[in-house]
This record gives C-alpha cells, structure tokens and sequence, in this order.
C-alpha cells in the first residue's frame, strides 16, 4: 500500500475525533443543564434529545446529513454528527457526575445562604468535573473507533485510505492491519495525555 | 405518506434482518465472551491472564469497521471466503467477546471474595461453587449492562452496510438511491432503530434500578 | 417586652413525610443565649425538628418565629419555600453544623470560609479573609489553613465547618449530632469549642448523644420520642433525675453502649 498517504489520514482522523470531543464537551452543558432545569418543557427537550440522538446509528446520522441535508462537505458532515451524538452521551455522563457530588454539600451550600447558581458552579461543578473525567475520557477513546465511519461517506481518513488501498492493490490484509496499529496507537496516546489531564484537574484534592 | 407507506415492507425486512444479525452474534459472542471474561478474571495463571487481557484490549481497541474488513477482504488472501453474512458476524463476535469479557469481570468483582472463601470452607466443589454461586449472582449483577449491550450490537449492525448485507440500513440507502428521497428514508429507518434501542435502555435501566439492593 | 420575647420559638409544629408522622405538635422555645440539649433515639426526628428550622425541610403545619418574624409562609394551608431572598435572610441567621462536616471538598479550609462570606454575604476578599483566619485560630486550626478536608481528621473537619458556619455571624446555631461521626478520642477538641461558644452566650440547639456536654455545657434538656417533647428540664435535672421511664431507659441504654 502507499504509506504516503496515511499522515494526511491520520490527521483527519485526529481532527474529526478532537473536533467532536470538544463540540460534544461544550454542548453537552448546555444539555445537561436543561436537563436539570426548573422548566418541564427543557427537561423534556433534553430528555427526547439525548434519547433520539443516542437511539439512531451513527451512521445512519452521517448518511441521513450528508446524502438527505447535503448542506456540508464529508468532513464537515462528520464532525458536527459526532458532535452532537457526543454532546448526548457527555450531558449524561456529566450528569451521572453531578449526582455523585455527596448531598451534604449542597445541603451546606443551602445551609451557608449561598445563592443555588454560586454554588453549583463553584462547589459542585468542579468536583462533578473531576468524578466525569475518567467517562469523558473512554468516551473519547471510543470515539477514535467511531471516527471509522466517516470513511462510508467518502472522508478520507484512515479506514478509508485502507479501504482503497486494499481495493487497488488485493492485498486485504496489510492495509488494515497497519490502520488498525495507528488507531491503537492513538487511543493508547490519548488515554495517557487523558490521564495526565485528569490527575491534574483532581489536584490534591479528592471526593473521597 | 403514500409513498413512505410503501417503503415499509422493504426497511421492517432490513429491520428483520438486523434483528437476526443482532441475535447470532449475540448468541457466538455470549458464550465465548463469558469464558473468556470467566478464565481471564479467575485464571491463577499470571501469563494467561495478561495474554486473555491483551487480546481483549485489543478486541475492543479496534474500529468495529476495521475488524470487518479485515475479515471482508483479508481472510480471502489467505484463502478463507466468507459470506458477507458471517463476515459480520465474525467481525461483531470478535469486538463483542472483549466488550462481553469486560462486562463478565466486572460482574465477577462485584460478588465479594469471601463468598468463594466460605464455599470452600464449607468443602464445596468447584464447579458447584460457579454453577450455585457465582453464576447466579454474576448473571443478575450483568444482565442489566448486557441488555445495553445487546442494544449498542444491534445499532452496530448497521455498519453491515459497507459490505452490502441487506440491513436495515442498506434497505434504506436502496430506496434512497432510487428514490433521491434521503431525508424521508433515513428519518424513517432511524425512528425504527431508535425504537428498538431506547425501549431496550429503558428496559435495562427499570431492571437495574430492580436488582439493585 | 423585648427581653421576654424568645429568640427562636416553634409553635404547634408538625411534619409528615407522606404518611409517616415524624413531629406532631411541637412547641419549644429558645431564650438568647440559652444552649438547649436535644437528646432522644435514633429516627425520633431530632434531625427533621433542626432541619425545620432553617428550612432544609418545610413543616407541614405550625411555624417557626426568629426574633418575633415568623418564618415559614402558608398558601392555600400548605407551607410553600420562601422566596430565594427571604430563605437567604433566615439562613444567614440560622446557622447549622452537620453531622458528616460537608466541607466544600474541592476547597481548602481557608477558602471553605472565605467562599461562605463571599457568596452568602458578598464580603470584601480581603475582610473574608482576615475573619477565616481569626475563625481558623479560635478554633484552633490556623495551621491548618491551606489544607483540604480530605487532608483533614473528622474533629479538625468538624471545626472547620463550625467555623464556617460562624463567619456569617449567625444568631441562632444549629448543631446536628456534630461528633457521632468523629473518632471518640477526637470528640473532645469538637466539644471544647462547642463549649466556649456556649460560654460566649451564642443561642444554641444541640441534637447529641453526648450526656457529657449535655449536662456541662447546656442549660436545658429536651428528650423527643415518637414525634413529640416527652419531658424537658434543667439539663442536670433532667439527666440525673429523668421523670418517664421512656427517658430512663434511654439514658440507661446510652450509659451502657
Ligand atoms: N426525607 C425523608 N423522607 C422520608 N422520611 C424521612 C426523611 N427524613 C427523615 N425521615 C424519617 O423521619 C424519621 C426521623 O428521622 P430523623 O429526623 O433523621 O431522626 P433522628 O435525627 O432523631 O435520628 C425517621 O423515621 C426517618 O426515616
Ligand atoms: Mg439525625
């Protein structure tokens, strides 16, 4: 196969799967701060939205925007579909986060008249950030494997270039093989930079 | 509406079909995730342990996709042809049994090691001590994450489209491709996925929030 | 008039979750500067009366008076939350110190102190912290300033959380069972300054198992049992001379653990 194409795949690869992981990580607080909103209606909203993105396929999320909407290019597709699949699963793991900061302390926080929004955001946030971190992070990783799907819609990323590859030369083995050891690769390097990351963000202190 | 009425009977047949797919893969991917998760977390051997682990890792390490065609357009380079029917399933039995395995151990860390220590006190044979003991206890503290992951499985079926196994989504993107109907056809065939999915989550959460102590 | 009027009184006071009747009409008053002991078995509702107080919990009938202001607002026959400004002024008032310290965990204790002024009170950073220390040093934990709860022992958590509680210059201070869940030999340090604010004619309600400080440091006692006051009195009255069998098994049963 021809090598010289895999750092231009690799580099898509890392771009779809970062840019996803950071639109997923912003939106997925708008989203989970709906889901714990005074208002039904926004909590329902989440609720259906969460469900309904995290229910249909990935790809079948790449096919519908990209061959039905049509608006962006395969790239483009592929970011904001992962994008959103991950702000679903971030607002509910962010929010599994926030119900394991222990209830005293927000019954402190009640008891000290601090007002609910300082609170949340100075005392509770910081540690649901912290017991998040670990999910965050194998999310992430598992979407390194997602990004895959790109390659159905036409990004040439590195299952894509493999494809071909293999498709050109009949060699069905090396091709795969070798994408395979780079997306090993790369989960192994954002697992360890994950780690460092999250170690850092804990700090010296810790919930338990 | 006529037209999306008349589009059904091709997407429930996909859907037929990736419930099938779904269910064999489950059924190979199952039993060999459970030995391996059994060995691999019970094993006294260090170096079987770790070799089980590694593979698992790797298992799961790697884009289902990938594992596909590799098994798609590799095998028959060393002269094994599958279908692209079993080609699916091998490809899903092999990413399953790590993910299955990971499930499996964590069930069998949950069951306290006292018990085994009290059933060997009390002389009780090995096997059983698994049959009695372990594997109920194992099987209800899973059978919630394994509905979630019977769930996940069959939203991978859909990735039987790149080598053209008439699934759900294959039915669909036909239809698309005739029709230039996009929009409609997959907004359909993803309501019909979703349904599926988020009544098997809502299934596995009720049963956790029941087996939980 | 004003030197008769209570500090803090519950009138008629009851609270039900759903069908469990936890209080049932109950009365009790405190003077300014009274310490009151709140002794009775556990789930006899010691927590709920406290937790009523300061509105972690709305009564389901009855009210609570600070200073003459009654605090919880009726609708409609049904106690419904106070707006978020008025629950501000009675919690800055009403202190409450809990039974597991819930000390913010991502906080050192220092800044624990200095965010409950700030955020309750919107004191100056510099004030805040000139008044967390003088707390930190009256409690006897100035050396302890920079370190996280985590880092800290039960007693010396405790402390903290009491002299956070006491930055925002509360009224009335609320202790719920403050050392059950400190190691025996660490109570003692907790008790110490419990007693010296106690000396210092703060008004105080104390649930507690600890007879010690009951009968040393407060003025009365108030067994609760089964939803009510089954007798109240001069705190070493009450503890040496119990007048319900209920209470003398009670105390019995404590001496004896
Ligand atoms: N939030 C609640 N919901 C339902 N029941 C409660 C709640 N809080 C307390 N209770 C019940 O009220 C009773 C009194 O509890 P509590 O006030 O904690 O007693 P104490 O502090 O004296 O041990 C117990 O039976 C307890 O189960
Ligand atoms: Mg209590």
């Amino acid at each position: 196969m021809d090598f010289s194409l895999l750092p231009e795949a690799m580099l898509l690869t890392v771009e779809i799967t970062l840019a996803a992981m950071g639109i997923g990580m912003v939106l997925g607080v708008l989203v989970v701060v709906a889901r714990r909103s005074r208002f039904r209606v926004l909590r329902a909203v989440a609720v259906v939205w969460t469900d309904v993105v995290r229910g249909v396929p990935p790809l079948v999320w790449l096919m519908l925007v990209f061959l039905g909407i049509g608006l962006f290019t395969a790239l483009g597709t592929a970011i904001i579909v992962f994008g959103l699949v991950a702000s679903a699963y971030c607002a509910e793991i962010y929010r599994s986060g926030l119900e394991a900061v222990p209830r005293g302390q927000t019954e402190a926080l009640a008891a000290l008249a601090v007002p609910a929004r300082t609170g949340q955001l100075r005392v509770v946030a910081p540690q649901a950030a912290v017991i998040a971190a670990p999910a965050v992070l194998s999310y992430a990783i598992g979407l390194v494997k997602d990004s895959s799907l790109a390659s159905v819609i036409g990004v040439a990323e590195l299952t894509f270039v493999a494809n071909r590859a293999a498709n050109r030369t009949g060699d069905g083995i090396t091709p795969f093989v070798t994408v395979g050891v780079l997306y090993l690769l790369f989960s192994l390097l954002l697992a360890v930079a994950g780690k460092l990351g999250t170690q850092r963000l804990e700090g010296r202190w810790r919930t338990r | 509406m006529s037209t999306l009425v008349s589009w059904l009977p091709d997407l429930l047949e996909g859907l037929r079909h990736s419930l099938w797919l779904t269910f064999v893969s489950l059924l190979l991917g199952l039993p060999l995730g459970l030995v391996l998760g059994y060995v691999a977390e019970l094993t006294p051997s260090r170096p079987v342990r770790w070799l089980l682990v590694a593979l698992i890792e790797l298992a799961r390490g790697l884009p289902a996709l990938v594992v596909l065609y590799l098994v798609y357009y590799g095998l028959p380079s060393v002269s094994i042809v599958l279908s692209s029917f079993w080609s699916v399933i091998l490809a899903f039995t092999v990413s399953n049994a790590g993910y299955v395995s990971e499930i499996v151990r964590g069930a069998l860390r949950g069951i306290p090691a006292g018990q085994l220590e009290a059933c060997r006190a009390l002389g009780i044979g090995r096997t059983r001590t698994f049959l009695s003991v372990i594997a109920p206890q194992a099987l209800r503290i899973s059978t919630p994450s394994l509905i979630s992951y019977a769930a996940i499985v069959f939203q991978s079926t859909s990735l039987a489209v790149a080598v053209a196994e008439p699934e759900l989504l294959s039915a669909a993107y036909n239809i698309g491709s005739i029709t230039f109907e996009y929009v409609q056809v997959f907004v359909l065939a993803g309501a019909l996925y979703a349904v599926v999915v988020v009544a098997a989550s809502r299934l596995a959460g009720w049963l956790s929030a029941r087996t939980a102590y | 008039m004003e030197a008769t009027r209570p500090q803090l009184a519950v009138k008629d006071l009851s609270k039900s979750f759903g069908d469990h009747t936890v209080l049932s009409h109950l009365d009790l008053h405190l003077d300014r500067g009274e310490v009151v002991a709140l002794i009775g078995p556990s789930g006899g509702g010691k927590s709920t009366l406290l937790r009523c107080l300061n509105q972690l919990e709305l009564p389901t009938s009855g009210q609570v008076e600070l200073d003459g202001q009654e605090l919880v607002a009726y609708r409609g026959g049904r106690a419904v939350a106070s707006s978020p400004k008025a629950l501000q002024k009675i919690r800055r008032q009403v202190g409450m110190v809990f039974q597991q310290f819930n000390l913010f965990a991502n906080m050192t204790a220092e800044q624990n102190i200095v965010f409950a002024q700030r955020a309750a009170l919107g004191t100056s950073k510099d004030e805040a912290h000139a008044r967390a220390r003088a707390l930190l040093d009256r409690v006897g934990l100035a050396h302890k300033a920079g370190s996280h709860p985590a880092q800290l022992s039960g007693g010396q958590q405790q402390r903290v959380a009491i002299a956070r509680s006491l930055a925002l210059d509360p009224a009335v201070m609320l202790f719920d069972e403050p050392t059950s869940a400190i190691d025996p030999e660490m109570r003692s340090e907790v008790l110490a300054v419990m007693r010296e604010l106690a000396e210092g004619g703060m008004t105080m309600l104390v649930s507690t198992h600890e007879m010690g400080f009951a009968k040393q440091a407060s003025d009365r006692t108030v067994f609760l049992c089964d939803g009510g006051i089954l007798e109240q009195g001069p705190s070493r009255q009450l503890l040496d001379e119990p007048q319900h069998d209920r209470t003398r098994q009670f105390l019995r049963a404590l001496a004896e653990a």
